[in-house]
């Protein structure tokens, strides 16, 4: 075990035993990981918020019970990408999906986020299924190798290849 | 080589590919220009894809992220017992089971007198039965708050049962014992799913 990853432990360990100031330095370390996974998902800086919010109570929660298969970030990723998705789920149980006119709620950063092309590549993103749309997320935005988002999705290396061949030719479709 | 497909060209891409393989997709694409093309369209996509990646400023500052989050945890975490979440369907199924065993015993009782391997168990439960209703703890508490004596119980419960005949004491007895059994396992169902329904969200919901 390399020195970071046994300073990670510790942390995780004190963590696990109540010491919030670990905690935060846990959260300090990985929240831009999971703000931007999460924003990928849901796509809007709000909701992304609320499911980093989620997810690091869900951290919290079960911190006690974390058993080291695999890395803190891959556990930390899944557990963001199942929020995410319940985030996404809650919306369009609230939204029927023909109702679905985008986020109306969107705050002027994003805005100013969402240029032209941005604005055409998100909406193309956000028209993706779930799955396909959570293993091209973990490889573009977190540059996670196949094993890593394998591991995260719980899913074969060969799914993981078939839903970002699937994932990336809808959206050079639309796009062209 | 022949034109690598696209999960092949875009594994390339995603530097995934390793040794020969690899090698041979790079050779390849040195000397075909349609395939060197796709592989150029993959990394556009993947550039505009980046593009879109927000900036760590777009998101609330670290303290008020905190702040908030702080306020959010709980003092005392969950159970940390790991099977909790599991134990109630657990004993309900149990004692599911237990109940249906205990009733295919009671039928094949019912059976073996039928077919005279057993003697009758009528008169025995009959006396059984006499003794338990005359009970006095039975008469200190219930039949004195009531007003009624053990004998009274005891005569008003036994005597339709002696009025037939020892085959249909049986057959009664039976149905008895079959519905109170039956009635346990019925509350049993209905319990496990009302757990089923509202208490094992948490159980769901770990991760």
């Amino acid at each position: 075990m390399d020195q970071v990853a046994m300073a990670e432990a510790q942390l995780i360990e004190a963590a696990a035993t109540g010491n919030v100031g670990a905690f935060s330095q846990l959260v300090r370390q990985y929240r831009g990981r999971v703000l931007r996974t999460a924003f990928g998902i849901v796509g809007s800086t709000e909701e992304a918020e609320d499911v980093a919010q989620e997810v690091f109570v869900k951290v919290w929660n079960n911190l006690p019970r974390y058993r080291a298969q695999g890395t803190v970030a891959s556990w930390l990723y899944r557990i963001t990408v199942n929020a995410a998705l319940d985030a996404l789920r809650r919306k369009q149980d609230e939204v029927p999906l023909d109702d679905w006119q985008g986020d109306s709620s969107e705050l002027p950063e994003e805005a100013a986020l969402r240029s032209d092309r941005g604005e055409r590549v998100r909406r193309a993103l956000d028209s993706l299924p779930p799955g396909a749309r959570s293993a091209l997320i973990l490889r573009e935005y977190e540059q996670l190798s196949y094993k890593e988002i394998a591991e995260v999705l719980q899913i074969p290396i060969g799914t993981v290849m078939s839903r970002l061949n699937y994932a990336r030719k809808v959206l050079k479709e639309r796009l062209a | 080589m022949r034109h690598p497909d696209e999960v092949q060209l875009q594994a390339y891409h995603d530097g995934e590919l390793e040794g020969e393989v690899r090698e041979q997709i790079q050779a390849h694409l040195r000397q075909c220009v349609p395939c060197a093309g796709r592989l150029r369209e993959w990394g556009e996509l993947s550039a505009a894809l980046r593009q879109t990646r927000p900036a760590e400023d777009v998101f609330s500052p670290d303290g008020e992220f905190w702040a908030r989050l702080a306020g959010r945890l709980p003092k005392m975490r969950p159970s940390t017992w790991p099977l909790v979440p599991y134990l109630p369907p657990f004993l309900l199924g149990a004692f599911g089971l237990l109940t249906e065993g205990l009733m295919s015993v009671v039928f094949l009782v019912y059976a073996l007198i039928g077919m005279g391997v057993i003697p009758p168990l009528a008169p025995a439960l009959g006396t059984w039965l006499s003794k338990a209703l005359a009970d006095p703890l039975l008469e200190d508490s219930l039949y004195s708050w009531l007003g009624w004596s053990s004998s009274e119980v005891v005569h008003a419960v036994t005597q339709p049962l002696e009025a037939v005949s020892l085959a249909a004491q049986e057959t009664i007895l039976i149905l008895a014992i079959v519905f109170a059994l039956g009635t346990f396992l019925s509350f049993v169902v209905v319990v496990y799913f009302s757990w089923a329904m509202c208490w094992s969200k948490s159980a769901r919901t770990n991760e």
